[in-house]
């Protein structure tokens, strides 16, 4: 930031190269105060502008009436309905459909969501913690990403889905073409220079994309042949009113649950671990009451929000704020400022482990309410438990490298040293 | 929310049915009939939605609780005096799961 005071001039929510310097809550502040409603434009040839929604009562308001405000024409700011990628799915997966069809797809898996369900898995959701950090233990040092906070979400979603452990490294690969493209580190070309970057992007997208598909196709045709117990093989006998998903339906439905089971409950915990880090009393607050492991989850998911925004797209003229949104027009629902919301939240930059009550969107809420909550709150749960136990002088070792994304808030690299053989 | 949060619309006396667009699932409080001198509330969960998040129960654990990953409704009309954390249980359900249905 510079010295100079920040207008509505200086927004800037689409540049990636923006959220690569760290979630830009400055300018979500500003539009909270002087524009809750703001209309930001977009990029020509690309995509179209869209209205920000950085108030959280205003966020629960369009999210809690998915008729008015639909999926099916995109999630993100960077997908352009008039021409979308095959990769954004529109209207092929849970995350893209609007009621009634989102409701029976739900229900083909939720069961395998609930808290029950959920709860069922704390001993293995343990076992593979014990395993991450027993393999790092030795060392004294680690990058805390790639080789722990990345490890459990992805151990537990392809344990779900039934993607055997040698094919794990690939999936990570594949997740972070996907939702990393335009970040250099994951583009599977070089842009030559700044103007070729829309195609870059565009190809490490589709890459990851055809090869996750390719990859399940095969996956298919086992279940097929012989069912086992996974999710994959749920998908295969599934039937909305009789009638079968198709390969498709099927395919998109694995690719959303890897990816969304991937990638941000990694970024939750490398986040939760640096917001530990920045604030030290905190820190020793929850080292000293590990009973607040609980609250203090809770406002790692507030802090961190690791999914930037969801895109809506209004299906009639829409009020909000006495600002018209049109019919057709986008809507970007940017949960990191709803979740420092100064109307909801006491103190909202204050990071505090013992914060109740603590109601925040990082899971969004209503139709499209994350359906691995209950996961990512036992993994947080579970690993921060395992890994302040064992490592009580975890601290880092070198700069965080953040995600160039503006749709998940990552983190790629953590570096961090503690005392051998905890 | 601050005590901010959006209201749905609340019952009026002269309201019985509340037009289907304002509210697609007939979460939030429905209109019913309501003398005005008093006011009693029914519990509704809708288990289509209902997916046992469990926030319900820690909003107002004396109306609410989860069992066997649905939400469990003990007390099916409370009285006003748990009406603001009834309230907060239809606001905070993930799921818009739960609804108020005031009757006369």
């Amino acid at each position: 930031m510079t010295s100079s005071p920040l207008t509505l001039t200086d927004i800037n929510l689409i540049d990636p190269d923006v959220f690569g310097a760290g979630p830009p809550h400055a300018q979500w502040k500003l539009l909270r105060q002087q524009a809750p409603v703001f209309w930001h434009e977009g990029v020509e040839g690309l995509f179209p502008g869209f209205w920000n929604i950085t108030k959280y009562e205003d966020i629960v308001t369009i999210s809690r009436d998915p008729l008015t405000f639909i999926s099916s024409k995109g999630i993100t700011i960077g997908t352009n309905p008039d021409n979308p990628s095959p990769a954004a799915g529109l209207g092929k997966m849970l995350i893209t459909s609007d009621p009634p069809r989102h409701v029976r797809l739900r229900r083909l898996v939720n069961k395998g969501f609930t808290p029950r369900a959920v709860a069922a898995f704390e001993p293995h959701i343990r076992r593979i913690t014990t395993d991450i950090l027993d393999a790092v233990s030795p060392k004294g040092r680690c990058d805390f990403v790639t080789e722990v906070a990345a490890i459990l979400p992805l151990a537990v979603i392809c344990g779900m889905m039934g993607v055997p452990q040698p094919d794990w490294p690939k999936m990570f690969e594949l997740t972070n073409r996907v939702l990393g493209a335009t970040d250099p580190e994951y583009q599977t070309q070089v842009a030559a220079d700044g103007a070729d970057r829309p195609r870059v992007v565009e190809a490490t997208l589709m890459q990851g994309y055809m090869e996750m598909f390719q990859y399940f196709m095969r996956m298919l045709a086992e279940r097929r042949r012989e069912r086992r117990d996974d999710l994959v093989s749920v998908l295969v006998e599934a039937d909305i009113d009789g009638e079968k998903l198709t390969d498709e339906e099927i395919l998109y439905f694995c690719y959303l649950l890897i990816l969304a089971g991937n990638e941000t409950t990694r970024n939750a915990i490398a986040g939760g671990l640096l917001a530990l880090f920045e604030h030290p009393d905190q820190r020793e607050r929850l080292q000293k009451h590990p009973e607040l492991l609980p609250t203090a989850v809770e406002e790692i998911l507030r802090w961190t929000s690791p999914v930037l925004h969801m895109t809506r797209t209004a299906t009639r003229d829409v009020e909000i704020r006495g600002v018209t949104i049109k019919a057709g027009q986008k809507v970007a629902l940017w949960y990191p400022s709803a979740n420092r919301d100064e109307d909801v939240f006491p103190e909202p930059d204050t990071f505090d482990v013992g914060r109740t009550p603590n109601d925040h969107l990082a899971f969004g809420i209503g139709e499209h309410f994350c359906l691995g909550a209950g996961f990512a709150r036992l993994e947080l749960r579970v690993m921060f438990e395992e890994l302040l136990r064992r490592f009580p002088d975890i601290e880092p070792d070198g700069p965080v490298e953040r995600l160039r994304s503006n749709f998940i808030g990552g983190i790629k690299h953590l570096p961090v040293r503690f005392t051998p053989g905890g | 929310m601050g005590g901010r949060r959006p209201r749905p619309a609340t019952a009026r006396p002269d309201v019985v049915q509340c037009p289907e667009p304002d509210l697609p699932f007939g979460r939030a409080v429905v209109p019913g009939r309501r003398p005005a001198w008093r006011s009693e509330m029914r519990v509704v969960v809708d288990y289509d939605r209902c997916e046992g998040n469990g926030r319900c129960a820690l909003a107002a654990p004396e109306v609410f609780m989860v069992r066997e990953d649905q939400a469990v409704v003990l007390i099916e009309r409370p009285g006003e005096e748990l009406r603001a954390k009834v309230e907060r249980a239809v606001r905070v359900c993930p799921r818009q799961a739960i609804s108020i249905v005031d009757e006369g």
